[in-house]
Order: structure tokens, then C-alpha cells, then sequence
């Protein structure tokens, strides 16, 4: 029995700190790919804190075929989906200027170096949400949480060779806008 | 492409990045890729693209978070995901809403009759939708189906085109299926149906700031309809979507091998209107049914076209017939009434749709039977008695065709606006572990509740007096524009 499976069995015991470190061990994950999927730090969040209440109450109906943090995604990518509907986009280029500069600062870091990276990430921010939904989705699954297309395919409910198209164009497409960011990078 | 015949295509560079291949197709990447540079240049990119984007910082959340969190967890804080509305709207009631817009958005109520006297067979539900100034809903022209934008027969004079066939089986319980029963004592049986009521359209109540509160919700004694909140295209599209101050829903007993339905646009006051209905009330609900009631028109004395003045290139949307109704207890104006398209989208399509603008819509060939009308089926502007008058040679019912899978399941498109989707069960999935199924559900039903119109209470009052209220709710009382759906099998 791994430590998830383990948490989740105290957790549905009773023992509500057991939720409180599967919280823990995921919250950050969640996030950042919820930062990079909604473009708004405070949506993500929003999200990220529904999905952990909710896999809570869920969570004696997880079946365990998926892993628990794939089962989570899935419901955060329902609550984005969901909301999103709710609610027209409106990301701004500050909400990309303020999701990617989340990075602590080093203080041993030359300023102008600081930003100029900073500036490259918030270009890289700003590509990656002028994708199309369905593409920045799937992006951001593979290179941002390391989703193999197996899981890809089962939190967005696409055939695998859908994915992988997918993700080939979507990879193409912000090739060609970072096309200046890639150059200086090598 | 299949593992067993492998082909190259250039998706397999990224594949190849991700390791998804097999060893044979990992072969003939890197075959391909010695051979012909182009490849390993889109490799490498993409190898580049990744390192910058690994590059990225990562957000970290901060302690209040996870404490957020858990005292929401602890606290047992209910956590059903939100209405399907946007939540800082919700918050406050739906009057105050206006109120603070500044502008009467949109207004509705939805009563369910069925009239004593009036055709048992027949289930009526009446959906008052008052459209005030939309001055905050910039999007609301976006969403208007081109039944209220697109003029076409105008001043050319009446002009007969078949109706595409919408198939109409989305209406769970007609004909006595999975509707739960409020009454039916007394109501006349018809296909081991009891009468409904059905509420077909979402509607957003908004009778003015103090009126809304004092209505309560509809209920209805024991020989009132039922409500069914699954009805086609429930909660699908509001009256603003439609352009109509109301929409009567004529219902009966569907055979869901021809659930067709027609539509009518009907513009009067409301004694006109409610001429009108009973109209349509006879056995056979065409257009022709009440055809003694009914002169035939020539041009010269046709209605201005209330969509005359709108855009007018969209022939196939708004395929009608206007006649003129002389009715006894009318007002000065004559009734006009114009068939319009029965459009209809398979629902798979549904969703693609609604990621379009409907104003772009190609209706044509999203109907089942977008054909022109045939040379014969055009009335000539005298016309029009028999062209609807003859039941026989009805062309609606005669130049119907479904020339697509019948068994698919269709919605009106006038049904359709942005709000369909919020009405799947977005929240979770058909998969096993899907946490949220019942979620999403309560999400819809708190969505219902949440535009659930508002009715009379006790019996409703009849239409007459209803369509008298939706008038009086005008600044201008002016004429109404109520949207009838018929369903053509009615009788038959």
C-alpha cells in the first residue's frame, strides 16, 4: 500500500489530518498547473482549494483505479471547465505579468539578468495562453505535470492518438510565437 | 497510423520527444531524422521548447492556503460545486441585480396553463418572458437566434417553405415516460398520458424590482399540469435569446418516431394572441387547423414585418408564412403570424455550436431539410388561405423530410443560447471514479431553482389575463411577440 492509499484510508477513518498532508504533498502541483491552465493566480487557486473540498467529500467514491492525484486533476479540470463556462475569459496581459513572476527572488542575481528572465517568462506566459484552450490544456498536462499520453487521455477523455496530435500541434504552434525567445535561448 | 503499419508523420518527432513510441516506430523516427535534417531541426526546436518551458518558475502557494482548506474540510462546509452562474451575480437576488444594472435586463415568467375549455388534448405551458432594456447584456444581440433577425418573405408576400424537422425527443416523460406527476386528476387522457405542463425554456423572472418578490413560486392544484423541467430544450435558452416576450409551448403525447415541431411568431396584443391559440387548438395542430378563422391576405394588406428592418440575407432561417387574422375580439392591428423555420441540430452538435456565435449560424445546413421550397410551394401573395387553409395539401406537413438519422436526437435550434452547456453535467465525468455526477446535478438543480420563473400561485389565471401582464410590464404596452411551439404529430 503506497502512502497515498494509506493516507486516504485514515482519511476516510476519520482522520482528517491524514486529507490535511495528502493537501500538502499536492497543493503546489496543483497549483502551478492550475496557474498555467487558467492564466490567473487567484483563479487557480479558487480552483485548487474547491478540488481538495471536494476530492474530500469525495473521496470514499475514488475507486482507486487512477491515482489520486490524476483522480484530483480530473476535478479540477471539471471545476476549471465549469467555471470557465460560467464566465467569459479574461486573461490580461497583468495576469500573465502576475503568474509569472512568482519566483523568489535571488537576491545574488544581477537585476538586469533578473529581468530579462522574468521578461521571457512572462513572453513564454503570454505564448502559452494564446493557444487554444484545448491545445494550452494538453500542453500544459505534458510539460508542466508530466503526464504520460495514457493519462492525458483519461483526464480530458481523448483517444491517445488524439493527444498525441494534439499535443504535436500545440507544441508547433507556440514554437512558432516563441520563435524569437527560442532563438536568444540558443 | 497503426503500430502493425507504421507511417511516418511528423507528430512522431514529438512522440519520440515523449517516449510514446513503440521500438519500431522509435526506428523510422530516427531513420528519418538522419536522413533528412528538416527532422532533427524539428526535434531539436522542439527539444528547445521544451527546456524553456521546464524553465518556467513554479508558483508555490502560501500557508493560508492549506489552512483555507482544511477548516472548510473540517468545518463540513457544504460543497456542491457553484451555481452556474457566475457567483459574485448570484450572490444577491435576481431584482437587485437590475436594480443596480441600471437597466431592466431580462424579464420572465413562466405560468403553466391548461385552460378549461381549451383543447384537453393539447398541454400548454406559458413561458412570460418581459425583454426590457438589455443596456448590460451586450451579449444578449450575440446570442439572438436569426429567428428575430432575419427577415426573409417580408414584403414579398407570404411565402410557404418546408420545414426542416426538428426531432423532439428530449422530453423526458411525454407520452407518460419519466415526468413525475402533480396531478392529473380530471385532465382528459390522451396516448395513457396525463396533461403536462412543460417548461420548456429557461427563463430569468424579472417582473420589476418589487413585483418579483411577491410572486410566489407555481403550484398548482391537483388538476394542474406537471411541470417538466426536462423538456425539450429545457432551460436552454431564454425568451431575450429568442426575441420573444413569451414563448407558448403547445405540447402533446410524443411519438418520438415524428416529434416534429412547428413554430409560429405572433405579434398582437395579447386578446390577438390568445385568438390565436385557440387556433391551433384543433385535432391536427397545423397551421390550417383553424382555417375558417383564418382570410387569406394579399400583399398590399400584409403586416409590416416586425424583422423587416433587421438583416435580410439569411433566407434560410426564417422561412415563414405572415397571413392576417381577422379576429372578432381583436384590437385595431392584425395578428401576424409567421411560421418560421423549424431548425434543428443533432445533439451531439451541441456543444460546437454553442462555441459559435448563432448569428453566424448556418442554419441551412444545420436543418434536417434545408431545401428551398419547391416553385409549387411558394404562394403567389393570394395564396395563402389554401396554402395553410388545406390540411391535405399542408405544405408543412407534406414537404417534411428527415434526411437524417431519425433515432438521433435533436433540439430546436431556437432552444439553443450559451447557457445549454451549464446544463450538462460538466462537473465530473462518465468515468467510475467521476467524484462529481451528483454534484453536477445539484449544481443544475440549484441553477434551476435559481431561474425557476416564477408563477401564480393556486390555478394560473388564464392566458389572456397572463399576456395582459406581460404587456402591462412594457413601458409602452406595446404589441407582444410570442413564440409558439408545436408540436406537429399533435393529434395525428
Amino acid at each position: 500500500m503506497n502512502d497515498d492509499a494509506l493516507l486516504i484510508d485514515q482519511t476516510l477513518a476519520g482522520n482528517s489530518a491524514a486529507f490535511g498532508q495528502l493537501v500538502q504533498k499536492y497543493q503546489n502541483r496543483l497549483f502551478n498547473t492550475l496557474v498555467h491552465v487558467t492564466g490567473c493566480h487567484q483563479e487557480a487557486e479558487d480552483v485548487a482549494q474547491e478540488t481538495f473540498v471536494q476530492a474530500y467529500v469525495k473521496l470514499g467514491s475514488f475507486q482507486r483505479k487512477a491515482s489520486l492525484y490524476t483522480w484530483m486533476y480530473r476535478i479540477a479540470f471539471n471545476l476549471w471547465i465549469t467555471r470557465r463556462r460560467r464566465k467569459r475569459p479574461e486573461v490580461s496581459v497583468d495576469q500573465v505579468r502576475d503568474v509569472s513572476g512568482d519566483e523568489p527572488v535571488d537576491e545574488s542575481e544581477d537585476p538586469l539578468q533578473r529581468m530579462e528572465r522574468e521578461e521571457r517568462a512572462r513572453q513564454i506566459q503570454l505564448a502559452i495562453h494564446e493557444l487554444s484552450e484545448e491545445h494550452r490544456t494538453i500542453l500544459v498536462l505534458r510539460e508542466m505535470e508530466g503526464c504520460c499520453y495514457e493519462t492525458i487521455s483519461e483526464i480530458l477523455e481523448l483517444p491517445v492518438g488524439t493527444v498525441r496530435s494534439r499535443l504535436h500541434r500545440a507544441r508547433l504552434h507556440l514554437k512558432n510565437r516563441l520563435k524569437t525567445v527560442l532563438e536568444e535561448k540558443t | 497510423m497503426s503500430k502493425s503499419n507504421p507511417e511516418f508523420t511528423d507528430e512522431l518527432i514529438s512522440a519520440y520527444l515523449d517516449g510514446e513510441l513503440s521500438d519500431q516506430q522509435r526506428r523510422i523516427v530516427e531513420q528519418k531524422m538522419e536522413r533528412e535534417p528538416r527532422y532533427r531541426q524539428m526535434f531539436d526546436e522542439l527539444v528547445a521548447l521544451r527546456n524553456t518551458l521546464h524553465s518556467l518558475p513554479q508558483h508555490q502557494l502560501d500557508a493560508a492556503f492549506h489552512e483555507g482548506v482544511m477548516e472548510r474540510v473540517l468545518k463540513g462546509e457544504p460543497t456542491t460545486p457553484k451555481p452556474a452562474v457566475d457567483p459574485s451575480i448570484s450572490r444577491d437576488p435576481m431584482w437587485r441585480r437590475f436594480v443596480w444594472s441600471g437597466a431592466a435586463i431580462a424579464a420572465a415568467i413562466l405560468v403553466m396553463v391548461l385552460t378549461q375549455g381549451w383543447n384537453s388534448d393539447l398541454q400548454v405551458s406559458v413561458q412570460n418572458t418581459v425583454q426590457e432594456a438589455m443596456d448590460n447584456r451586450t451579449d444578449s444581440a450575440e446570442m439572438m437566434p436569426p429567428i428575430a433577425k432575419t427577415p426573409t418573405a417580408g414584403a414579398e408576400g407570404a411565402e410557404w417553405k418546408a420545414a426542416p424537422t426538428p426531432q423532439q425527443n428530449l422530453r423526458k416523460g411525454r407520452g407518460g415516460a419519466a415526468v413525475p406527476e402533480r396531478g392529473g386528476a380530471g385532465a382528459p387522457e390522451r396516448s395513457g398520458a396525463q396533461p403536462k405542463v412543460a417548461n420548456p425554456f429557461k427563463s430569468a423572472p424579472s417582473f420589476g424590482s418589487s413585483d418579483i418578490e411577491e410572486r410566489p413560486e407555481a403550484t398548482f392544484d391537483g388538476n394542474q399540469p406537471t411541470v417538466d423541467s426536462q423538456a425539450p430544450g429545457a432551460l436552454t435558452a431564454s425568451n431575450d435569446d429568442l426575441g420573444v416576450d413569451a414563448v407558448i409551448y403547445v405540447s402533446a403525447p410524443l411519438n418520438l418516431s415524428s416529434p416534429n415541431q412547428d413554430y409560429l411568431l405572433v405579434e398582437g396584443s395579447p386578446a390577438q394572441i390568445t385568438e390565436v391559440l385557440e387556433q391551433i387548438e384543433a385535432p391536427a395542430v397545423k397551421l390550417g387547423a383553424g382555417q375558417d378563422r383564418l382570410s387569406s391576405n394579399d400583399t398590399a394588406a400584409e403586416p409590416k414585418s416586425v424583422l423587416a428592418d433587421e438583416t435580410d440575407s439569411e433566407a434560410s432561417v426564417a422561412e415563414r408564412q405572415e397571413v392576417t387574422q381577422d379576429t372578432p375580439q381583436s384590437d385595431s392591428s392584425s395578428v401576424r403570424l409567421r411560421q418560421v423555420e423549424a431548425n434543428s441540430v443533432p445533439f451531439k452538435q451541441l456543444e460546437e455550436i454553442l462555441n459559435q456565435d448563432l448569428e453566424v449560424l448556418d442554419l441551412e445546413n444545420l436543418s434536417a431539410d434545408g431545401s428551398a421550397p419547391e416553385a409549387g410551394d411558394e404562394p403567389t401573395g393570394n395564396e395563402p388561405q389554401e396554402a395553410i387553409g388545406d390540411d391535405e395539401e399542408d405544405p408543412v406537413a407534406d414537404d417534411v423530410k428527415m434526411n437524417e438519422d431519425p433515432r438521433s436526437i435533436r433540439i430546436p435550434i431556437f432552444q439553443l443560447a450559451t447557457d445549454v452547456v451549464d446544463q450538462q453535467n460538466i462537473v465530473g465525468s462518465n468515468d467510475d471514479d467521476a467524484p462529481f455526477a451528483e454534484e453536477g446535478q445539484q449544481a443544475q438543480a440549484n441553477l434551476r431553482r435559481q431561474v425557476q420563473p416564477l408563477g401564480i400561485e393556486g390555478r394560473p389565471v388564464s392566458l389572456l389575463e397572463q399576456l395582459r401582464e406581460i404587456q402591462q410590464a412594457h413601458e409602452s404596452g406595446r404589441e407582444l411577440r410570442v413564440l409558439f411551439v408545436i408540436p406537429r404529430e399533435t393529434g395525428q
